[in-house]
């Protein structure tokens, strides 16, 4: 039986945190959803045909797929991450979980992506965006591996913040693409826009998450 | 957990320096200007591509469906032509299903309107040219008699190309058991 909490400010927490989760699980499981066509390795989506060039060369075409993959198991993992009774009552799947996201990323997701970078879509700075995630994205993943290996476990939980709103640019980017798309904006300026929006509006999702989480914002940095 | 860490960066990288490597080859070979561009130059052509192929692509594909459609037009024809020869019924001789050598060498009494309905109807187009060969035996006129012409069998059963019609096996079916 799932007992509702009786305080007002009980039941808003839970309000609000429904508020922010359920698009959230909805946006990423739509794009898993999406990723799944490509694994037919057909040419015909419109985001290979675009890339043909691209595509033609062996190690992008590889580098792409294994992108792909790591991403759908990396957002679908990251989801039982956060859910505080996972976490409470069954650990096991918070670890086999994280494992599997750890290496996902930085095995899989974070390589692949920093080579596919050099390629992206747009001008000098996109790409330099794009590997700026790349990085971004590895360090932080390992930082929250680092910090837990250590037992520092709000350490961890700060890392992985940063991590998973890395991972979920993904997510986002498509959220505002659809937005500005809606708005009939020029192709290329709804992407870098979005682009943009997502990955520094992410940023700083995760940094206020963290900074009223933690006492001593800046030494989160440090830990 | 060290040698985890430490292959990862190894592979990122690997990603970063073949990445720059093949950035610089691109660039060198001028194609990374045009990794997008033939994306946008496409895309304007297809939609005037699309509304000057569709009616292109139908004339081609009609011409190759036509092949067949004649192709069956021919077939069908050719079908109904042997069927329009066959369905003529022409008017049973007598002469045509006399059994030649055989025949008894009474005369016989025939009468024709009687024998026009209980004869059956079957095709006879194709036995023409037995007939041709068969011996025109004219049939000596005689006077009529009182007497019944003995039977003859039944000109189904000579002439029948395969098992009888099934009005005809049933009677038997039954007689046997």
């Amino acid at each position: 039986m799932l007992i509702l909490p009786i305080s007002l400010k009980k039941a808003m927490r839970f309000f609000f945190s429904a508020l922010f989760w359920l698009p959230v699980i909805f946006f990423s499981l739509l794009l898993v959803y999406n990723t799944i066509p490509y694994f037919s390795f057909s040419s015909e989506f419109s985001f290979i045909e675009e890339r043909v060039l691209l595509f033609a060369k062996p190690l992008y075409w590889w580098c792409f797929y294994v992108h792909i993959f790591a991403g759908m198991w990396c957002i679908s993992t990251a989801l039982l991450q956060f859910s505080s009774w996972i976490l409470k009552k069954r650990k096991k799947i918070h670890i086999w979980s994280g494992k599997i996201y750890v290496f996902v990323v930085l095995i899989l997701g974070a390589p692949t992506g920093m080579y596919m970078s050099f390629f992206a879509k747009g001008s000098m700075a996109e790409r330099m965006l794009f590997m700026f995630m790349a990085m971004t994205w590895f360090i932080t993943t390992v930082r929250g591996l680092q910090a837990v290996h250590q037992r520092n476990i709000i350490s961890h939980k700060n890392w992985m913040i940063r991590s998973y709103t890395m991972a979920m640019t993904a997510v986002t980017f498509r959220i505002y693409h659809i937005i500005f798309y809606l708005l009939e904006w020029d192709h290329m300026n709804n992407y870098e826009v979005s682009l943009w929006i997502s990955v520094v509006g992410n940023i700083l999702a995760a940094e206020y998450i963290i900074w009223r989480r933690s006492k001593q914002y800046f030494k989160t940095f440090t830990q | 957990m060290k040698p985890f860490i430490y292959l990862s960066a190894l592979l990122i990288t690997a990603g970063s320096v073949f990445g720059v490597a093949d950035y610089f080859k691109e660039k060198k070979n001028g194609t990374m200007a045009r990794l997008y561009q033939e994306e946008e130059e496409t895309v304007a052509p297809e939609k005037t591509a699309n509304t000057k192929m569709l009616p292109a692509i139908p004339v081609v594909s009609k011409e190759i469906v036509k092949e067949p459609v004649v192709a069956n037009d021919v077939k069908k024809t050719v079908a109904v032509e042997k069927k329009k020869k066959k369905t003529p019924r022409k008017p049973i001789s007598i002469k045509m299903f006399t059994r030649g050598d055989e025949r008894p060498e009474r005369p016989m009494i025939i009468k024709l309107p009687e024998v026009e309905k209980k004869a059956p109807v079957e095709p006879v187009a194709e036995t023409v040219a037995e007939v041709k060969e068969t011996k025109e035996v004219v049939t000596p006129v005689a006077e009529p008699v009182a007497e019944k012409a003995p039977e003859r069998p039944s000109l189904r059963k000579l002439y029948s190309r395969g098992k009888p019609p099934s009005r005809v096996k049933k009677p038997v079916v039954k007689s046997d058991e």
